[in-house]
């Protein structure tokens, strides 16, 4: 039955997203089409320059179209649907949560992948290839290897996946709450409130875990360290490198997972659909 | 007698801020009957049915349905037609009939789609591009074609020409399963009168009247007769 409900999530949140897809690929096709046969070198980097914009844009956008249609499925005349199905609440939640991350990852993956192409096909303009192009601008920028980069892009590509994994969550858990009576008199001004404050709650509480228990990684000369105190171990490096704490994000993980609990429980206790 | 009634509410009370709309509402409805749910506007039909299908949560009381209370396995055997269209935007007619058949059981794919035929609806036209009386007819294309054991439906025939109107009424008699609870929610009285083999009656929050329709009508009155007699010395 989840798998059912997956598809056709997915399916919804397709027909109310696909038109930020669809200018995604205008804007970088056109964009694609300067770098092309572009004659020097500024039309290049504003063609890249467009692409990002939209990309960032895009990345904001499916957020408040993911936000929108849970809220519009799950508690909007849909509503009377969906949860009138003979599925468990937690299932429904669950399915809509996962076809939210799925089309944001998609979307931030569309993102970082353009970057990455523009960057390559400046490095082709140049005469360069791209791994030498980017070792040397990595090189440039930080002063390691690109095996050490692509190290700490996966950390930050993971924190990034999981921090919006908890701004989908947070999400949803604002929109569930501002549809509780007397809250939701409040209106939009409720789920923006409760947003920030469950988000900024749980950041704040993952940068105290991150001080209290410091255990994950250091690099330091190419070399990656595995450490239950980061912090001691690059001191031990006399500060010559870089500390990536794991806990963070795992506190988060485990904070964003949570969340459903209670987004499950008002949904299935205490919100009405009018 | 849990078997002879599908639903046992007790004690009910829901209320809106300071606003009581349901005042400690007792009932029982026997199986296999079609009851008509009569009141004027805001007593709290819908707000019943609401609670009835597990959409209102937040009430004192009890309510079940096959002696339990509604959620994941009374909504499995409960068919429900609100009021207002609940079907996606994006959906085309046969999406809507694809999406029943992948959640309800008792959903018969080919019966709706005769049914969609029936009525005249193209299986292919989206729903946000239908007439009020389109979607009402899609609407209860899906909710018929389940074999349900209890059927909720609010307004069935609100908002739609009286034509459309018997040819729904014809439509529900002919496609409910017989073993089944009919719940049926109307202002429209005279038209439904001869199908309602029982009838509640419900004001003030309370109910007012609760019988077999046989009882009800006496001295050659009609239901819409006792429906002005009740009403007329509550409101």
């Amino acid at each position: 039955m989840f798998g059912k409900l997956l598809k056709n999530d997915l399916k919804a949140q397709w027909h109310s997203i696909s038109a930020i897809f669809l200018c995604i690929f205008i804007v970088g096709g056109v964009a694609e089409l300067l770098v092309l046969f572009a004659k020097n070198d500024l039309v290049v980097i504003l063609g890249g320059v467009v692409v990002c914009m939209a990309m960032f844009f895009a990345c904001m956008v499916i957020l408040i179209a993911v936000a929108m249609m849970f809220s519009k499925t799950t508690f909007g005349r849909a509503g009377y649907l969906t949860l009138t199905l003979p599925v468990k609440t937690s299932s429904l939640i669950w399915s809509k949560t996962l076809s939210g991350l799925i089309w944001t990852y998609v979307v931030y993956l569309l993102f970082f992948g353009s970057f990455f192409l523009w960057i390559y096909q400046v490095g082709n303009l140049m005469g360069g290839d791209l791994k030498d192009l980017a070792d040397q601008l990595f090189i440039l920028l930080l002063g390691r290897s690109l095996q050490t980069i692509v190290a700490l892009a996966t950390y930050y590509l993971v924190w990034i996946a999981i921090a919006m994994f908890l701004v989908v969550q947070c999400l949803y858990f604002a929109i569930t709450c501002s549809h509780i009576t007397p809250i939701s008199k409040l209106g939009v001004l409720s789920t923006v409130i409760i947003f920030f404050a469950s988000f900024a709650a749980i950041v704040g509480v993952t940068s105290l875990v991150t001080n209290i228990v410091p255990f994950g990684m250091v690099v330091h000369d190419d070399v990656i360290t595995i450490s239950t105190n980061v912090v001691k171990t690059l001191q031990a490096f006399r500060m010559d490198g870089y500390k990536f704490v794991f806990s963070g994000p795992v506190f988060m993980l485990i904070s964003s997972i949570l969340l459903n609990f209670p987004i499950t429980y008002l949904a299935k206790h205490k919100v009405n659909i009018k | 007698m849990a078997d002879n009634n599908i639903v046992i509410v007790d004690g009910l009370k829901k209320s809106y801020g300071h606003h009581l709309v349901l005042n400690d509402v007792s009932l029982t409805l026997p199986r296999g009957e079609i009851i008509g749910l009569f009141g004027p506007n805001g007593c709290g039909k819908t707000t019943l049915m609401k609670i009835l299908t597990g959409l209102i949560h937040d009430y004192s009381g009890t309510v079940t349905i096959n002696g339990e209370k509604p959620g994941e396995k009374t909504k499995a055997v409960t068919a429900y037609l609100p009021e207002q269209t609940f079907v996606h935007d994006w959906m085309r007619n046969i999406d809507a009939v694809d999406y029943f058949n992948d959640f309800f059981k008792d959903f018969d794919k080919q019966k709706a789609l005769e049914m969609i035929e029936r009525f005249g609806l193209n299986p292919k036209q989206k729903s946000k591009t239908m007439s009020k009386g389109q979607q009402e007819k899609l609407l209860l294309s899906l909710t018929m074609s389940r074999d349900a054991e209890l059927y909720i439906l609010d307004e069935p025939m609100g908002g739609v020409d009286p034509a459309t109107r018997s040819q729904i009424l014809d439509f529900i008699m002919k496609n409910y399963a017989k073993t089944s609870t009919l719940l049926i929610s109307t202002h429209l009285i005279n038209d439904l009168e001869d199908v309602f083999t029982h009838a509640v009656f419900l004001g003030n929050g309370k109910i007012l009247l609760n019988d077999n329709v046989e009882n009800i009508l006496t001295d050659g009155k009609s239901i819409e007769d006792v429906f002005k007699e009740v009403f007329s010395n509550v409101w």
